[in-house]
């Protein structure tokens, strides 16, 4: 090797080392930094009180996913062929939204209050017409039920809980029935059995449904001046003991009507399970929360997200659970229910974090007066609106409770 | 020779690791953003989240369009300002470098950066010739 060469190749050698010793720099700048450009006002998001800006700019776009019916077919199409729990899910959580953001700003409820009736009424139409599978995935019909007549929870807690918000907002004799029915369907599943636990799916039961189902029940206490609250108690009492995972005191997600695990403590479950056991033990509800936080939080670099499955437990990525982005550990599903976790448990420095993450990558777009996701789909944008006006209707019922 | 024409040979003789070569490839993959986002890809985004999208089309190529969007939209917003902030960096380092050992002309010494005038007559190796 002459000495040009020799010097050529040092030099280059230099040239590429500077460079990539820039390049270092300037991520440890701008990485840290870049959550800034994104982190925005919670204040215009969820307000102490009213509805933020940006709550409306949603609450706009699922009005009109509701009231263009063509839009709605073909989100619907594309959506049910992913999962059809999710048209089931958007429902729930849009009504319970629309029955937030009323108490939070009555001069909604001529807007509103027939937007839930519609939804609710069309949801008991669908179910009265193609049945309970209607909502749930094709493997609900793989194996029978093994509680006989079958019934999916998932679909009963649910409706039960739009009947719930729905009469919390103004009562009505035509959806009280229909509630009291669908209570009173849900206990008898629910205690025929060691676990006072019923089925989704064939022998499968979710603790994400049961406690939805927990939390319909309450507030049917509450409306109509019932009481179970001692089987609140044995529920509670069943699952510290039998639906506990050991390692992070988090109650697993699935299991069969014997009370063997079919999955440990799941992300996408646990947020909305903490979110439901607000109205039945506030106390074990936060021990969750806080058990989840500490668990599946991610949040790095300003950006807030959590994992699907807690460090102790892994598990297989599922339809629910969604894609998780890989090195951050952030899980599309545990992360998007992780904001009702937040909200509910007024944790303003992780929500914030998580509107960061959403903010950046779930690709808002603004127009006509509406805030989509483009990453996202109609359920996870109403995941999102529940999560920024949620509050008003458990503090309702919670409050009488703690005047008794 | 036209604009275009002088522009395609600077960047070609632009050397990657350099300071103009971070702000080229910076340009690239802003322009190539601002391309998918004209052509409104970013309906296909929508995939990421299981959801095929509600046109009729082939989910293989929504997943094709969305995930070009969405990692296009990344490299913006993540890899484009580090690309530039290095390309400051790294010229501000060689200028000072320069300077401390005089005579010697450091590696892409020649190459020219976003303020300089492009040099359509050096040969493609003169950036990195001592």
């Amino acid at each position: 090797m002459d000495a040009t060469s020799s010097g050529h190749n040092r030099s280059r050698l230099r040239r590429f080392c500077l460079g990539g010793l820039s390049l270092a720099l300037a991520a440890a700048i701008w990485l840290p930094s870049v959550h800034l450009c994104f982190r925005p006002d919670l204040s215009s998001y969820r307000p102490a009180d009213g509805v933020g800006p940006k709550a409306r700019l949603m609450a706009n776009r699922q009005v009109s996913f509701w009231s263009d019916a063509d839009r709605r077919r073909r989100e619907l199409r594309g959506m049910r062929s992913a999962n059809p729990e999710w048209d089931f899910m958007g429902r729930t959580f849009f009504v319970l939204a629309l029955a937030n953001m009323i108490e939070r700003d009555p001069s909604l409820r001529g807007e509103y209050l027939p937007l839930m009736d519609a939804i609710i009424d069309e949801t008991l139409d669908v179910e009265r017409t193609d049945g309970m599978f209607h909502f749930l995935m094709p493997y609900a019909k793989s194996a029978p039920f093994r509680r006989q007549p079958a019934r999916s929870l998932f679909v009963d807690g649910e409706i039960a809980l739009m009947l719930g918000a729905r009469r919390l907002i103004q009562d009505d004799e035509t959806y009280r029935r229909a509630m009291r029915e669908r209570i009173d369907i849900i206990l008898s599943q629910m205690r025929n059995g060691p676990m006072l636990c019923a089925e989704s799916y064939p022998d499968e039961c979710w603790t994400f449904c049961n406690t939805m189902a927990l939390a319909a029940i309450r507030i049917g206490d509450y409306l109509d001046q019932t009481d179970h609250s001692d089987f609140f108690a044995r529920w509670i009492a069943t699952a510290r003991k039998k639906l506990v995972h050991p390692e992070t005191g988090l109650l697993v997600s699935e299991f069969d009507l014997d009370g063997d695990w079919h999955d440990g403590p799941e992300g996408s479950s646990i947020w909305m399970i903490a979110h439901c056991l607000q109205l039945v033990d506030a106390d074990f509800a936060r021990d969750q929360y806080e058990r989840a936080r500490k668990e599946l939080d991610q949040s790095r670099l300003g950006f807030g997200g959590a994992s699907e499955w807690p460090g102790s437990w892994r598990g297989p990525m599922d339809v629910d659970s969604g894609p998780t982005v890989p090195l951050l550990n952030f899980n599309a599903g545990s992360s998007g229910l992780a904001f009702i976790g937040a909200a509910a448990f007024d944790d303003d420095e992780f929500l914030t974090r998580l509107l960061t993450s959403v903010s950046f990558a779930g690709l808002p777009s603004e127009s006509d007066g509406e805030l989509r996701y483009l990453a996202g789909n109609q359920v996870g944008d109403a995941v999102l609106l529940y999560s920024l006006v949620l509050g008003p209707l458990w503090d309702r019922v919670t409050a009488e409770a703690g005047g008794q | 020779m036209t604009v275009m024409k002088r522009l395609r040979t600077w960047i070609r003789r632009t050397p990657a690791v350099s300071p103009a070569g971070f702000l080229v490839l910076a340009g690239v993959l802003t322009v190539s953003f601002l391309i998918t986002d004209g052509m409104g890809l970013e309906r296909y985004a929508c995939v990421l989240s299981g959801s095929p999208p509600p046109e009729v089309i082939s989910l293989e190529t929504a997943a094709m369009y969305g995930a070009a969007y969405v990692l296009l939209y990344m490299a913006v917003v993540i890899v484009v300002p580090i690309l530039t902030l290095g390309a400051a960096i790294f010229y501000f380092v060689q200028r000072l470098s320069d300077r401390r050992t005089p005579g010697s002309e450091s590696g892409g010494d020649h190459e020219p950066t976003v303020a300089a005038a492009p040099d359509t007559n050096a040969s493609p190796g003169a950036s990195t010739s001592h």
